[in-house]
């Protein structure tokens, strides 16, 4: 029931033939059926021509689109550059590191080696080689305790002038030597 | 319009909650269980797959000689191992069984059973690789493969020890392991200071196991261990080593040991123990004759332990590990003990007969009839027994035990060597509660008792000390990696045993010995020394003896004290005769070498030789003129002399002979030597003149009764005409002691 009384008389209207509709009679009148639902708060929807742009405006924006692009482009380029710098930079890292590892080995290996040839020379100038070859082959002779001269350095310290004079504290003569010397030769 | 949930929806919502909670309790549940009640297991899982740890041997320290010459270094080296479970065919085995024994030396036989163990994953090959075999073998490798021999033979880093030197010092230096380690002598007594600490990398790695960039890596480094610097000066001690050798050889000696010592320091300048070793092979018996008499043992036990014991007695320092009766070396220490007592003075005078009773034996002397009346210089000089055992008795026990101990008899001398003899009262001494009449005679002229060279050396080298016991050493200072020094020894005075006088009067004694009594062989012109002769009969072995000499130089101001033992040596086996010659020419190159001025005394002077003159560049009538106190001897027809043998200040006798040549390239004329030895000084000169040589004499000249032993070349060797013999002369009279 409430579902038939939902629709009102006008609403059949459209299921009758036409002429019957002005066959009716003039007592018929299209009622103002209340809109169903008011639409409330919300403001009526206006479709608002846009202006026409200018050549100028346009070319404006054109521009600032493009400077805005570029902006992009540069920063992503910036980040891909970081980015690659970092890779390579880690490259060279594992390179050196690399690098260093197999320089200290050979560093390593080449100080064992200076220790073996050092020790083999070593072995080629022991003291028994030496003095064989000195004796044998350059048929030397050992020195003997009466070739060698000894320097007695175990007094204290004299000045020689010239002349020969011996000047020590011990002939060093009196003041008043000095002063009759000088009055004789005065 | 509101709409609600539906039932169905919210009991949906409900068990996917309930779903997401279980996942979640258990994610919290396995977090705790990984990280609190098995973190530890996880945490050493997740070091082992992520880290890479490599130790870092630490280098061993290096000894120096006291003038800083390497002794013993290490460097790194290689080791070599196969794997054998990679041998796949019979081509691949044959390829490293020829390629590794042909490039390492190493027996094949071995190499190839080795090989043949496929079930083992790692054989050890060879150690202690140098650089250049490993490259050979590393190309061979590469030569080869097609037959992927790198997956069978490894290299891995080694270190190894020099010893340029080879025998040089071995029995005080010592040898290292395979792990290293010090096995004998100065490596094993400092072992802890030469070893250092090893040091670690920790390195992150990747997922395929490699190593990641140094960033993910610590290093700890290794801490290298500190060098030593011994008091052994290289060149006293290879005159040491050089006249034991020569030693063993003139007396056929089973061994024969010899120290230097500085006498105000104790500081030990050589030590020696012949035979001794190469330290580079110490596992290879130095003694050929001894090896191939061991190679041929067919018992296969018996060859094991044979070889053994071949090389511990080598390896042995008999100086420190082995003891003998001093015999009347000792002599020395009893008449110090008596005259710092007061028991005896220099004017107590002795009648030896022949012999004394003492208990119930007739001690004879060693000389038959006795040496009659003698002062107590006189008894040292004739090293007369029954005087020393008089003097012994009238100090009695206990004073005598006072100055057994106080010279250091009684106890190690505290040498930083390992193994010296430890003595033992009752065994290797007389305890003084078991020292009776008999034990105490005995023991005055140094029998019945046993020490080690190193006691008696230490004891005689109290009496050139002013009385002063020091403790021998051997290690001077310790250096850290960058060589700054970090500890440096002082030396030790134990005590003053005697004083200062009866220090210097028991000197005086001891240089006579040597200018005129049983020493006089260790006569050396311009020097003076002091000392004293000894011979002793070894126990248990009938007819085996040891003669020693132990004294020190220059006797007014000592700076060295010497000890040379010759163990059994073959013929003459007394100290005065087999010792003291040895000693004596050692001195000489000692003192020399030490720029000890030479005093020459006015009778002395006569005996030193005269000097080649220079004739080069002369004519030859000039240098006949200045030739004159020799023979000169012209080859060739030029009027200049051109080269002369000898050179020009060669110390030869007046009258010899001096050859010049007066052509270029005139060929050098050449004789026969002739035997020189059980001459005269003169039958020498003449018979070497008389061959167209020259001599020079080396030895005992002091005394008149004097006969060659020796000469440095041999007879029947041909030799260039003019050149200089030395020959050796010592006397055989009166040289026996006790």
């Amino acid at each position: 029931m409430a579902k038939v009384q939902k629709y009102s008389d006008a609403d059949f209207a459209r299921f009758e033939s036409p002429g019957a509709a002005y066959n009716r009679n003039a007592a018929r009148k299209i009622e103002e059926v209340p809109p169903l639902r008011q639409p409330s708060g919300k403001p009526d929807m206006r479709l608002v021509q846009k202006k026409k742009k200018t050549a100028a405006e346009a070319k404006r924006e054109m521009r600032l689109a493009s400077r805005q692009a570029a902006k992009i482009l540069a920063i992503s380029i910036f980040l891909l550059s970081m980015l690659a710098a970092l890779l390579y930079s880690r490259l060279r890292v594992d390179e050196l590191t690399r690098e260093v590892n197999s320089v200290s080995a050979k560093l390593t290996e080449a100080q064992g080696e200076n220790v073996q040839l050092s020790m083999q020379l070593d072995s080629m100038i022991s003291l028994e080689n030496v003095e064989e070859y000195a004796k044998n082959t350059l048929g030397m002779t050992k020195v003997e305790g009466y070739q060698m001269e000894y320097i007695d350095l175990s007094g204290s310290d004299q000045v020689v002038v010239s002349g020969d004079k011996t000047l020590s504290s011990d002939n060093e003569t009196s003041l008043i030597e000095k002063l009759k010397a000088y009055l004789k030769s005065e | 319009m509101h709409t609600r949930p539906s039932k169905r929806m919210a009991t949906r919502a409900a068990l996917a909650m309930a779903g997401l909670s279980v996942a979640f309790l258990y994610g919290i549940g396995a977090l705790i269980y990984a990280g609190l009640i098995n973190g530890e297991e996880n945490r050493l899982k997740a070091e082992r797959n992520q880290l890479s740890d490599t130790q870092i041997a630490a280098e061993r320290g290096t000894i120096y000689d006291s003038n800083m010459n390497v002794l013993a270094k290490s460097a790194s080296a290689w080791l070599i191992y196969i794997n054998p479970s990679q041998i796949e065919t019979e081509e691949q085995k044959e390829l490293v069984v020829n390629g590794l024994s042909e490039i390492l030396g190493v027996d094949a036989e071995s190499v190839r059973t080795k090989a043949e163990k496929t079930e083992t994953g790692y054989q050890k090959i060879a150690g202690e690789v140098e650089t250049d075999v490993k490259e050979a073998l590393e190309a061979y490798i590469d030569e080869n493969s097609k037959a992927k021999l790198s997956a069978i033979i490894g290299i891995d880093p080694d270190t190894r020890r020099y010893y340029p030197y080879s025998s040089f010092a071995s029995t005080i230096i010592g040898f290292t392991n395979s792990d290293d380690q010090g096995v004998g002598g100065i490596e094993m007594q400092y072992d802890d200071d030469l070893t250092g600490v090893s040091g670690r990398i920790i390195t992150a790695k990747n997922a395929q196991q490699g190593s990641m960039s140094s960033d993910y890596e610590t290093t700890y480094d290794a801490q290298p261990g500190e060098s030593l610097v011994l008091t052994i000066d290289e060149v006293i001690q290879y005159y040491l080593e050089q006249s034991l050798d020569q030693a063993l050889v003139d007396t056929g000696a089973k061994y024969a040991y010899g120290i230097v010592m500085d006498v105000d320091t104790g500081a030990i300048l050589g030590m020696t123990s012949k035979p001794d070793f190469d330290l580079n092979n110490p596992r290879q018996i130095s003694n050929t004759a001894l090896s191939e008499k061991i190679a041929a043992i067919t018992d296969d036990t018996q060859r094991a332990q044979e070889t053994t014991n071949a090389l511990y007695a080598q390896w042995r320092n008999r100086t420190i590990s082995d003891t003998y009766e001093p015999g009347s070396v000792f002599k020395t220490v009893v008449v110090s003990a008596a005259l710092e007592e007061g028991v005896v003075d220099l004017n107590t005078t002795y009648t030896c007969t022949g012999g004394i009773q003492v208990a119930n034996n007739y001690q004879r002397c060693w000389k038959a009839g006795g040496h009659g009346h003698e002062t107590l210089t006189e008894g040292l000089m004739n090293s007369c027994n029954p005087f020393f055992i008089t003097i012994g008795q009238a100090l009695g026990e206990e004073r005598f035990y006072k100055y057994f101990d106080a010279f250091g008899f009684t106890e190690k001398t505290g040498i930083d060597l390992p193994a010296e003899a430890k003595p033992v009262a009752g065994k290797t001494y007389h305890a003084l509660e078991n020292m009776g009449i008999s034990e105490l005679s005995s023991s005055s002229f140094g029998q019945t008792f046993q020490v080690s060279p190193i006691q008696m050396i230490t004891a005689i080298n109290t009496i050139a000390n002013g009385g002063k016991l020091m403790q021998p050493y051997v290690v001077d200072s310790k250096l850290d990696s960058d060589g700054n020094v970090v500890y440096k020894t002082t030396p030790t005075v134990k005590r003053q045993v005697i004083s200062e006088k009866t220090a210097s009067t028991v000197a005086d004694m001891m240089e006579q010995v040597v200018s005129i009594g049983t020493g006089k062989n260790a006569y050396v012109a311009g020097y003076h020394v002091a000392g004293k002769t000894g011979t002793s009969e070894k126990i248990g072995i009938e007819g085996a003896y040891i003669a020693s000499f132990a004294g020190f130089a220059p006797a007014d101001n000592p700076e060295i004290s010497i000890l040379i033992a010759i163990d059994e040596p073959t013929g003459e086996h007394g100290g005065g005769a087999v010792a003291a010659p040895i000693a004596g020419v050692l001195l000489e190159k000692i003192m020399t070498y030490l720029n000890i001025e030479p005093q020459y005394e006015d009778k002395e002077l006569s005996n030193v030789a005269s000097v080649a003159p220079s004739l080069v560049g002369k004519t030859v009538g000039d240098a006949k003129v200045a030739a004159s106190k020799f023979t000169v001897k012209v080859v060739g027809s030029g009027d200049k002399v051109i080269s002369q043998t000898p050179a020009a200040g060669q110390q030869m006798h007046t009258g010899g002979v001096i050859v010049v040549y007066t052509e270029e390239d005139a060929a050098k004329q050449t004789a026969t030597v002739p035997n020189l030895c059980n001459m005269s000084m003169s039958q020498a000169n003449s018979a070497a003149v008389n061959a167209g040589f020259n001599i020079r004499i080396s030895g005992n000249t002091n005394s008149g009764e004097v006969l060659s032993y020796k000469q440095s070349i041999d007879a029947g060797d041909e030799a260039e005409v003019g050149s200089v013999i030395t020959v050796y002369f010592k006397s055989n009279v009166d040289v026996q002691d006790g």
